[in-house]
């Protein structure tokens, strides 16, 4: 519904052709710096990668700083645990090689250079169906502000049984992971439980050109999960209009144990995750 | 126990009046001898005993004097003042028509009003606007709009250029009482909000009650609304045709039997897709608008009159080609109304109103083959009496009774191959009960009151289905806005047909009342509680079409206000000038708020997104308006703040509205430059709009996110805009036949660029950069050209 407001509302100001947007300067206030875990664990992967870092001054052009000589581990519901390590000096990244399995339930442990001490709330690595990738057969012309000329790719996939299962795509096009708001693919399958899911112009990756290589990791998430993406959509697709919701800081599942007050911005899922690509043919 | 003492004091104060000296009453029906239509608060005024009436919303007029001689002295504004002698011995009937004035005719007149009603009149916080005033304001692609000029009213604001509906001192959207003959209105806008529902063509007047409420309006918290559709000239078949830069339009009305019953029938279309398919891009795509407006008045005998009336009217989007999305929406109302005169002395409404508003929304493509329908629909009926019991005391009362169904939403796949389930938020029913009794007293002849009490009450009904949860709530309070705070689905409970879900009821008390300092200025205070049972589920900037009003039920509660206002008036310049300054301080209780990250589209358990909230706004609204001559117009200035106190949101910290703005100027100017020309112009200035800025950004997955936490904490820059607009008629005399009329406007005149947001994302090259940018609605000025006949 997100997208349609978007579209609905780029194209309102395209028809009164009067509306604009510029680039402005303004002074934001500067908040205090908060911890952020980038814990993003998916199935099909076989090294994980954790990042710590903090959040800075709004329009710094800087790299976030990250945090270092952490002492970070899992551990799962039946008392397995895996540490990380930082790979890097001073990186804020940690890795760790280990296989998630599917039905366990795993929780993040960190432990920072000053001593302060966060936890995860449980996340569970829940079913997820594989995928097929699809091209159409005709070049689709362009639509300003909407969709550049060419094919399009799109997924097909079984929504399984049983309402309760969430999702999010994460999508590559010749190797290079997408950001713009097209691309930020989450759903929930209240409306289409157990159907077969194809041809849905959400799920449309346009202007695809012959040789164009993409690939999607279809991935499970939690409900909790699904939350915290939402919130992050609604961000991701604020565009200044009537349609836009009031800006909500996404609650994460990290809780500061040294300070129950303590607010912790990032995630840490466990994601089943299926992944599928296509290189694009001249039809 | 205090509620049942003010009625007994009420009932205390009729018994007297019945108990006096023998009365007698005149009475009768005033008319606008040109056109046969009721001449509204048209004043009544006996010079030998000081005292007087006005006629109410149909032309009626009754007071009730001792035996004697007098002169009646009736007088309305755009009239002839007509002077009649009465020997007062028996009960009078003196209905007769009014002859318009001869003014000249490029004076701008506010018909249908007495001269001094501002001054004299006991309602305060009351805004009028004459159809005739609101097409001679400039208009946006040169469209007149009522709501685009109700907002440059003190204390009427709204979030944006284009955006759906308007607020009033601190309400939101949802809390005015929009009645259109007496029907209500749930979405006002057309194409999200640039223009309303409202054709002026159809239109007579508006009249906005911001505070001071009347004990007969009752089920939204800040404001009335009442827009009359012309009934129809009795006389002569008349008409007018009409093209803006986005619609054209066409009415006539004339006499099904001449002085007895009259018609008229009004449509308007737009085109502005049709425009945008010129573009190449938007060739697929069409978005267009249509209404239409009927109504039929019937005058049976001197105590039977009967009037029909109906709306209806559609918005439509399309988007074509390959995505094959289409949304439509609308309302349709009807309205039967029958004026019956039980004896001089009491007159009676009986009103039987349907209204609907329902959206469709859907895709034709096989996969994806989908409607989602919902729908509002009420039925009400209305009983409303005025028993003017003397010269000194008029008493109201009635009841009415409006009946609810909700259908929140539904969703139909078209097609055999759809990825799409049926799926169905449970509908709702409701009944919405109201019983009310006033009475407007003169004491001496400086003191007025008007003390009334209103009784409502709400039954949220089956059929039915309602979740439990466990615990009882929806939502756990100790996790105000968290995903923890969602409460497990336990089960439902079935209820039957009529069988009560959950009850809501209670008093509304209102009272106003005025004391004239002398013939031209006078002091008024009012004080008024509403109750609102029904809330429309929002937490976008502007409503969308797609949003779904929600009934008070089971865990939903209804919403509270009270507000009190002290107001001055006078008039200079025998009744030129008119001056009002206002002071209100309101209290809101139980509004509904909304969860971070809220779903509350399609959600069937809703009421686990919901939160709950107090507010407040409080004000100081001064305006002064020319009235006539050659150059008229009004100047505002409201100062006003309004906030939220929400459990779970910024901290519980009170935050301002999205729409409060501290100050806010408004000027409209009127001047005849020659018999065929005149011009206008309107300035707005107002304080920007509250903004939430961001503290801080984050990586996060490949993304800058902004971190936020002072919910409105900061000001978007401040607003101003002049629009201008020239009006031409090329043949003004009164005997022309046909008089055609050019509309030159220019909108945004020196192309500011509101803000109507700032929008905090990625640079779009270098994603590690964030950036701010402006949003204008409107970036640059809009010049537009209209044309329009009357015969």
């Amino acid at each position: 519904m997100k997208k349609t407001h978007f579209y609905i509302f780029s194209f309102l100001i395209s028809l009164f052709t009067i509306g604009c947007e510029d680039l402005i300067v303004v002074d934001v206030p500067e908040g205090d710096t908060k911890l952020v875990v980038e814990a993003l664990l998916y199935s099909t992967d076989s090294i994980h990668q954790i990042t710590l870092s903090n959040s800075a001054p709004y329009f710094d052009k800087n790299q976030t700083p990250r945090i270092s000589g952490a002492l970070v581990y899992i551990m799962t519901n039946n008392g397995d645990s895996v540490g990380f390590r930082e790979t890097g000096i001073g990186s804020g990244r940690y890795t760790a090689n280990f296989k998630l399995e599917e039905g366990k339930t795993y929780f993040l442990n960190i432990l920072t250079a000053q001593g302060r001490i966060y936890r995860s709330l449980g996340e569970k690595l829940l079913r997820v169906s594989p995928l097929e990738l699809y091209q159409s057969d005709e070049i689709l012309d362009s639509i300003q502000g909407f969709r550049p000329q060419g094919y399009y790719v799109s997924i097909r996939t079984v929504e399984p049984a049983g309402i309760g299962d969430f999702y999010r795509w994460i999508i590559n096009i010749n190797g290079e992971q997408q950001l713009s708001p097209q691309y930020f693919w989450i759903a929930d399958d209240r409306l289409v439980d157990g159907n077969v899911i194809e041809e849905f112009p959400q799920f449309f990756v346009y202007g695809m050109m012959p040789g164009d290589s993409v690939s999607i990791l279809q991935t499970s998430i939690s409900a909790r999960a699904y939350n915290f993406w939402y919130l992050l959509q609604e961000q991701v697709f604020n565009s200044g209009g009537p349609f836009d919701t009031p800006p909500g800081s996404p609650e994460g599942n990290v809780i500061s144990l040294s300070d129950p007050n303590e607010i912790v911005l990032g995630y840490f899922s466990v994601s089943n995750a299926r992944e599928a690509s296509i290189t694009v043919r001249q039809k | 126990m205090k509620y049942f003492t003010t009625l007994a004091c009420i009932f205390l104060l009729l018994s007297i009046s019945a108990l006096g000296q023998k009365n007698l009453t005149i009475s009768g029906y005033l008319t606008d001898e040109s056109s046969g239509e009721a001449i509204i608060g048209a004043a009544i005024y006996i010079p030998e005993l000081e005292t007087g009436t006005t006629t109410n919303i149909y032309g009626y007029y009754s007071i009730s004097l001792p035996p004697g001689n007098y002169t009646l002295v009736f007088s309305s504004l755009g009239f002839t003042t007509q002077t009649k002698s009465v020997d007062l011995n028996s009960n009078t009937t003196l209905t007769f028509e009014f002859e318009e004035e001869e003014v000249s005719l490029d004076e701008i007149v506010v018909e249908g009003e007495r001269q001094d009603q501002n001054v004299t009149s006991v309602e305060m916080s009351v805004e009028r606007l004459d159809a005739k005033q609101v097409e001679k304001m400039p208009a946006f692609l040169g469209e007149p709009d009522i709501i685009n000029s109700l907002v440059l009213l003190p204390g009427v604001t709204n979030v944006g250029e284009g955006s759906n509906g308007f607020n009033v001192r601190g309400g939101n959207v949802d809390q005015n009482l929009i009645l259109l003959d007496g029907a209500p209105i749930y979405n006002s806008s057309h194409l999200f909000g640039f223009f309303s529902v409202f054709n002026t063509e159809a239109t007579q007047d508006v009249k906005l009650y911001k505070g001071g409420i009347p004990a007969e309006h009752g089920g939204r918290l800040s404001s009335v609304l009442e827009i009359h559709q012309k009934e129809g000239n009795m006389k002569k078949l008349t008409g007018s045709a009409g093209i803006s830069s986005i619609a054209s339009k066409a009415t006539i009305e004339g006499p099904i039997i001449k002085d007895r019953m009259s018609f008229i029938a009004s449509g308007r279309i737009s085109y502005v897709g049709y425009m945008a398919k010129l573009t190449p891009d938007n060739a697929d795509n069409n978005i267009y608008f249509y209404d239409a407006n009927a109504k039929v008045n019937y005058i049976i005998n001197e105590k039977n009159r009967i009037f029909l009336s109906g709306y209806f009217g559609n918005d439509a989007i399309v988007f074509g080609g390959d995505f094959n999305f289409r949304m439509q929406w609308g309302n349709s109302t009807t309205t039967f109304r029958w004026n019956h005169l039980f004896n001089e002395k009491l007159f009676s409404n009986l009103s039987v109103i349907y209204s609907n508003y329902d959206y469709v929304l859907g895709s034709t493509d096989e996969n994806t083959a989908f409607d989602w329908k919902s729908k509002i629909v009420n039925y009400n009926l209305k009983y409303d009496f005025t028993y003017y019991a003397s010269s000194t005391n008029n008493i109201k009362f009635g009841l009415s009774a409006l009946e609810y169904k909700f259908e929140p939403g539904k969703v139909v796949s078209s097609s055999e191959i759809s990825a799409f389930n049926e799926f169905q938020v449970p509908p709702e029913n409701a009944l919405e009960l109201g019983a009310y009794i006033s009475n407007e007293q003169k004491i001496g002849s400086r003191l007025t009151l008007q003390y009334g009490l209103r009784y409502s009450h709400f039954i949220n009904h089956g059929a039915g289905e309602v979740y439990e949860y466990e615990t009882g709530v929806p939502r756990n309070p100790d996790y105000p806005n968290s995903f923890d705070g969602k409460n497990e689905v336990i089960g439902s409970t079935t209820f039957d047909r009529y069988e009560s879900i959950a009850q809501y009821g209670g008093f509304e008390p209102r009272a106003s009342m005025i004391f004239l300092l002398n013939e031209h200025s006078s002091l008024k205070a009012s004080y008024n509680r509403t109750r609102q049972y029904i809330h429309l589920i929002t937490n976008t900037t502007a409503p969308l079409p797609i949003n779904v009003w929600k009934p008070s039920g089971k865990y939903v509660e209804p919403s509270r206000a009270d507000q009190v206002a002290l107001g001055y008036f006078k008039n200079f310049n025998n009744n030129t000038f008119e001056l009002s300054a206002e002071v209100y301080y309101k209290k809101f209780y139980d509004l509904v708020d909304y969860v971070d990250g809220a779903a509350l589209i399609l959600n069937p358990y809703v009421e686990q997104d919901l939160l709950k909230g107090n507010g407040r706004a409080y004000g100081l609204e001064i305006k002064a308006e020319k009235r006539k001559g050659k150059t008229s117009g009004w100047i505002s200035y409201t100062l006003a703040r309004t906030e939220r106190t929400v459990h779970g949101i910024n901290g519980d910290n009170a935050y301002p509205s999205n729409y409060d703005k501290p100050h806010d100027i408004s000027l409209v100017v009127y001047h005849d430059i020659s018999e065929k020309v005149e011009i206008s112009g309107v300035f707005n200035y107002s304080t920007g709009k509250p903004i939430t800025y961001p503290d801080g950004r984050y990586e996060f997955d490949g993304y800058v996110f902004s971190n936020y936490s002072n919910r409105n904490g900061a000001r978007m820059p401040d607003f101003h805009r002049l629009d201008l607009s020239l009006n031409y008629w090329p043949k003004r005399n009164p005997d022309a036949k046909v008089k055609g009329k050019w509309n030159f406007s220019l909108f945004n005149a020196y192309g500011r660029r509101n803000a109507f947001s700032l929008s905090f994302r990625q640079n779009e090259d270098y994603p590690q950069y964030t950036e701010a940018y402006r949003i204008s609605i409107l970036g640059s000025p809009v010049p537009s050209v209209g044309y329009s006949v009357t015969f």
